[in-house]
């Protein structure tokens, strides 16, 4: 028993942990964002204020607090199981749909390979050489969860929601996979990892080699296919709410709050996705990682001077707001301000702080490593978030499409394009190699 | 009702109290029971001037099952009551019901042989908006007066 | 001073039908500029026929049915109940009544419904109110009440609070195994119960799939029914159910008097109030035979104009939503928000008015009221370049609306289609324009006309009227700055403090304006107390949701979502 336990290798099993809570950590915080995301933008867009009531001794944190709400309420809400679901399916379908939003973050790389002296940790949670198949063979397997969910509620609108899911899915699976063969065929590579790293090249010396640019009809149609897996608008038929209210018709409580949650997961996981094989994941343009470590100290001081801007131009947003607010609410939510302003101040300090430290504290391999690390972690965050952006905002600007115009757009449009796409490449690549 | 009541009377009961209060009370996710003209004023709490999301009933559910609290806004005639007790019953615990407009607290001026003469025949009632349709801001005054109420319940009352 | 000039029409009506059509006819009148012929029963449907097709008369619209019980009527007459069948010529733009008279056993007529598809429900509305059975009919249920309602309320022994205990929601198997039958599709094994496995037959691919749209769903608004029955997502049979929000205000009319039934109009078509309060009195007015001054008659132009911008905001915000465009309903509810804060200045309401008394308005407007009226026009423009610009090339929304829930014009008709609905299948016809009232031909409007008759079309008018009642408001306020001020006689300071008297005569009347939803008629008949002996409003909404089988049959559930939005139901109307 102790000879496996001292030829286990340690560091792998703790690193992975470590990843995986941190990759875990980060979905579920950004599913809570995304939410408040969706309702602050829609407010935004439609010309209202959005959610600014709900708070924790004063702090709103702009509509934040209220997933917490929600999720207590659904927590403590009545579950009810309808006696005629068939309860196996009716059970396990919030469940599989939850877990495979948060599997797919599994291979996506959030920065560069960790190298300290002789250590080398990938910054993947899972280094397959087959990361890329891994994505689209999990995001697959989601339709079950709406399937297994709509039929197993043995209710009529579920079931047809069910349908729809199961027909939408299917089809704008094909298209999603045939949107990336020419990705793979410019790179080469199916590993994740490399795939990024190989995005950090410079065409022509000076563009970058993103996804984006070596495949720019990839991209469009990776990303309608992807809004199309996600079930968002403009291809939310199953779960249309003015049509048909969808596939979770029949859940109370948590088991619809795991349906809830698993859909704006799965915004960010498709965010993810989309900057790591299109964006260039973790890549800070211009600067890879050797130039980052080599140049730590003053890289540092550029980032904390940029975090420092961004504080003091958040203050004065911040200030003008609450100039021009004319309510008062005679309780805590009235010194929300100091919460706010201090956050900021701290954020000051401690980039100022890491300015100083720049100059005064020399920086050894691991220093360097670590602010690489945390630049393109925070880079690739960035990127997510802007890609969660665009799919928010383009829920709320166009209307839905029908079952059989849908259907059309898979197979009719989108097909044809990704095959002109792959030969297109083809052609290209012999060219130009 | 589940494992918040655990603890029976006690002042662990009265902090999980707290915190489940507020979560309900914060996110009352409405099911808009909508027939006539206090819908179209319940449509003008919703849109930009008034705002209804701000006390985070945006999510405005169209199935009962994952609903709060259910909004009838309007009258209830006898044909339409069968249906509305059906909608209230499918409702998951813990649920309140407020009956907005003249309409819906006790018929309004239709005092005939087809119009249910305030819903509480039908459905027990948490708050009553008096107006014929009442302001919008009458609608967030039943929603903040719902807020109170359910501050002031304990997970010991729907065992 | 504003004149009504359907007397000219009403003449020449008169003198052509007793020449062309004499042998049918047992009295032939004009009360109150409304012509009046009455036939006896079992000529009926003949009489209908020849003046539907005759090539002078041409009266292709069945406006309404009205059922009307003389019982208390002094004095009183030999035969109880009356059915009057208002008609109208959109080709030559005259108006008919024809009245029959009918015993008070057993009172039978022969159903028209083979002549104008609108008669299935207005007869049947009739039977359900009067008990007055129409012969031939092909299904003549109750309308509005629930199935299992003994009496029939609107007779004038039925008291006015008997209440019926709540009932069962009638399951409407009956007809759609009717319909399915007619396409060889049985479902004798089906009960429904909302589950996907209630019945033995259920993997039979001969049965189709059975599901209830009902009350409760976003699509219907709360107030209507539909037992449909699809195939995949094709719906192959439809069965409608209305009544919902039948709140009997025909009844309650009776129990009120002339000035309290304002508050009852104001709920009617509950996003439009002013057109309602102002159809209302425009009939009582021309009962009592006064004509409003020339300054009334504009306000009352601008009344309407503004209601009606706010009737086809409200059908295309929600509209919009059902298709999933969630965007749009925000921006145009503003500008209903800024027309209530206007109303809310003059009436202390800010949805149901009660804005116009008989003969006059209740209280003088506020100074600034012109200003108000502008800076809202202002606004509205952008607003509807907004909504264009996101809706308008929109691919989707293309695809959504083109070709769904098409109607020819000649359907349309015989559906009795009139306002936007109708003008989006290609034929101009507008109140305003045909029959012009206070002041409305001396308007510099266009008529706004569609060409397919489909969704897109439907939204599209409504659009574009909201851009002509703009022009239509802009040139009202600047004739009313214009106009000098009435002298404080013509006003009569009486008028404006307390209620005068209101009696019109005894006699019926028929009148009708320019609704947001098409033609709002009311068939008012004075016995000449304090209350109205009956009335019966002729709702746009209902004839237009009357085509709905016609519409979605053969559509998908996506599209029946589409054609829902783009009739503008209003419940208030539809049930009453």
């Amino acid at each position: 028993m102790t000879n496996i336990l001292r030829n286990l290798d340690w560091i792998f099993i703790i690193t992975t942990i470590a990843k995986a809570c941190f990759v875990w950590g980060l979905a579920l915080f950004f599913m809570t964002l995304n939410i408040t995301l969706d309702r602050k933008i829609s407010s935004f867009m439609q010309d209202r204020v959005g959610p600014n009531r709900a708070h924790i001794l004063g702090i709103r944190l702009f509509g934040f607090i209220l997933n917490l709400a929600d999720g207590v309420k659904l927590f403590f809400k009545e579950d009810i199981t309808p006696s005629f679901v068939n309860k196996f399916y009716y059970l396990a379908s919030p469940f599989i749909i939850m877990t495979i939003a948060l599997m797919g973050l599994a291979v996506i790389p959030i920065a560069d390979t960790l190298t300290i002296s002789n250590i080398s940790i990938p910054m993947q949670v899972l280094d397959l050489n087959v990361g890329f198949l891994f994505i689209l063979a999990i995001t697959s397997l989601s339709v079950y969860s709406l399937v297994l969910g709509g039929f197993g509620s043995n209710s009529k609108f579920p079931l047809f929601s069910a349908m729809r899911a199961s027909a939408q899915m299917i089809s704008y699976e094909i298209a999603m996979g045939l949107s990336l063969v020419g990705l793979v065929m410019v790179f080469s590579t199916f590993q994740l990892g490399e795939l990024t790293s190989r995005q950090g090249h410079l065409l022509f010396g000076i563009i970058p080699k993103w996804g984006i640019v070596v495949q720019p009809l990839g991209f469009v149609l990776f990303c309608i296919a992807s809004l199309a897996e996600l079930n968002r608008v403009p291809f939310d038929l199953p779960e249309g709410e003015s049509e048909i209210i969808g596939f979770h018709t029949e859940y109370s409580a948590m088991k619809y709050g795991l349906f809830f949650m698993a859909e704006y997961a799965n915004i960010f996981v498709a965010g993810c996705i989309i900057s790591t094989l299109f964006l260039g994941g973790w890549q800070i343009p211009w600067l890879p990682t050797d130039t980052l470590k080599a140049n730590s100290a003053v890289v540092l001081q550029a980032a904390s001077a940029l975090a420092i801007i961004g504080a003091l131009f958040a203050a004065f947003r911040l200030h003008v707001f609450y100039k021009k607010r004319r309510y008062k609410w005679s309780d805590m939510r009235d010194y929300e301000g100091i919460f706010l302003y201090g956050a900021l101040g701290l954020t000051v300090l401690a980039g100022l702080g890491a300015i100083i430290a720049g100059y005064i504290v020399p920086f050894n391999d691991i220093a360097a490593a670590l602010v690489a690390l945390v630049l393109q972690v925070s880079i690739f965050i960035f990127k997510a978030f802007i890609i969660c952006f665009i799919i928010v905002w383009i829920r709320w600007s166009l209307p839905r499409l029908r079952y059989d115009q849908l259907m059309r757009l898979g197979w009719k449009i989108m097909l044809p394009i990704g095959i002109a796409n792959v030969l297109i490449t083809g052609v290209a690549l012999l060219l130009f190699r | 009702m589940g494992i918040e009541t655990a603890f029976g009377q006690s002042w662990i009961t009265a902090r999980i109290d707290d915190v489940v209060n507020w979560g309900r009370a914060n996110s009352p996710w409405p099911y808009v029971f909508g027939t006539a003209c206090c819908a179209i004023e319940f449509m003008s709490t919703a849109a930009s001037h008034f705002d209804i999301s701000r006390f985070g009933a945006e999510n405005i559910r169209w199935t009962p099952r994952q609903a709060d609290m259910l909004i009838v806004a309007g009258t209830i005639s006898y044909k339409q009551a069968p249906v509305l007790k059906r909608i209230y019953e499918q409702m998951c615990e813990p649920k309140w019901v407020i009956a907005v407009g003249a309409c819906a607290c006790s018929g309004g001026f239709y005092n005939n042989y087809c119009t249910v003469q305030g819903i509480s025949e039908i459905v027990p009632v948490d708050i009553f908006v008096p107006g014929c349709p009442p302001r919008a801001e009458a609608i967030f005054d039943a929603v903040i007066k719902l807020q109170k109420k359910i501050s002031k319940e304990s997970v010991l009352d729907r065992k | 001073m504003i004149e009504n000039n359907s007397s000219t029409t009403a003449n020449t009506c008169k003198d052509l039908l007793a020449l062309q059509i004499g042998g049918d006819i047992i009295a032939l009148e004009e009360t109150n500029g409304t012509l009046f012929a009455t036939v006896a029963p079992d000529s009926l449907h003949g009489f209908l026929a020849k003046i539907r097709d005759n090539q002078v008369l041409k009266f292709d619209l069945l406006v309404d049915i009205a059922g009307v019980d003389t019982l208390l009527l002094t004095p009183a007459l030999p035969d109880r109940f009356q059915v009057v069948y208002i008609l109208l010529s959109t080709v030559f733009n005259h108006r008919l009544c024809v009245k029959v008279n009918l015993g008070a056993e057993n009172p039978s007529v022969p159903s028209i419904c083979g002549l104008y598809k609108i008669a299935n429900w207005l007869e049947r509305e009739t039977f359900d109110q009067f008990g007055i059975i129409f012969a031939g009919h092909p299904n003549l249920k109750r309308l509005l009440n629930f199935k299992n309602f003994v009496g029939h309320p609107l007779r004038k022994d039925y008291p006015i609070d008997k209440r019926q205990g709540f009932p069962e929601s009638e399951d409407l198997l009956d007809e759609l195994k009717t319909k399915l039958a007619r396409l060889n599709r049985p479902i004798d094994s089906v009960k429904i119960t909302g589950c996907t496995n209630e019945t033995d037959a259920a993997m039979d691919d001969n049965v189709p799939f059975i599901v209830n749209i009902g009350p409760a769903h976003p699509i219907v608004h709360g107030i209507l029914r539909l037992l449909t029955a699809v195939e995949g997502e094709t719906i192959i049979a439809l069965v409608p159910e209305i009544g919902y929000l039948h709140r009997g205000v025909e009844k309650s009319i009776e129990n009120s008097n002339w000035h309290q039934v304002v508050p009852y109009t104001d709920r009617l078509n509950y996003a439009s109030p002013m057109m309602n309060n102002i159809g209302y009195c425009k009939a009582v007015e021309k009962m009592l035979g006064i004509t409003i001054s020339e300054r009334n008659a504009l306000y009352r132009i601008v009344f309407c104009e503004l209601a009606r911008i706010m009737d086809h905001l409200l059908c295309s915000g929600p509209h919009l939503i059902d298709l999933g465009a969630l965007t749009p309903f925000w921006y145009l509810f503003q500008i209903r928000e800024n027309i209530y804060d206007i109303m809310e200045k003059i009436s202390g309401a800010r949805l149901t008015y009660s804005c116009v008394r008989i003969g006059a308005f209740p209280y003088p407007f506020y100074d600034a009221f012109f200003d108000d009226v502008e800076t809202v026009i202002k606004k509205l423009a952008p607003v509807i370049d907004e909504v264009r610009r996101l809706v308008e090339r929109n691919r989707i929304f293309f695809d959504r609306c083109v070709d769904i829930g098409k109607i020819s014009t000649a359907d349309a008709l015989a559906y009795g289609f009139t306002g936007p609905c109708l003008r989006a299948t290609g034929y101009a016809y507008d109140l305003r324009k045909a029959q012009p009232y206070y002041g409305y031909d001396t308007l510099d409007f266009d008529v706004v006309v569609g060409t397919n008759g489909d969704t897109y079309d439907r939204f599209f008018v409504r659009i574009y009227e909201i851009i002509e009642s703009a022009k239509i408001i802009r040139q009202a306020i600047k004739r009313l700055k214009e106009l000098p001020p009435d002298p404080p006689a013509a006003e009569g300071a009486k008028k404006t403090k307390g209620f005068k008297k209101v009696a019109p005569p005894t006699g019926a009347v028929y009148d009708a304006t320019e609704a947001a939803n098409g033609e709002l008629g009311f068939y008012i008949v004075s016995d000449g107390s304090a209350k109205p002996y009956r009335m019966k409003v002729r709702s746009p909404s209902l004839c237009n949701y009357s085509a709905i089988e016609q519409l979605a049959e053969g559509a998908m559930i996506a599209d029946l979502v589409s054609i829902i939005g783009s009739l503008n139901i209003i419940g208030g109307e539809i049930d009453r």
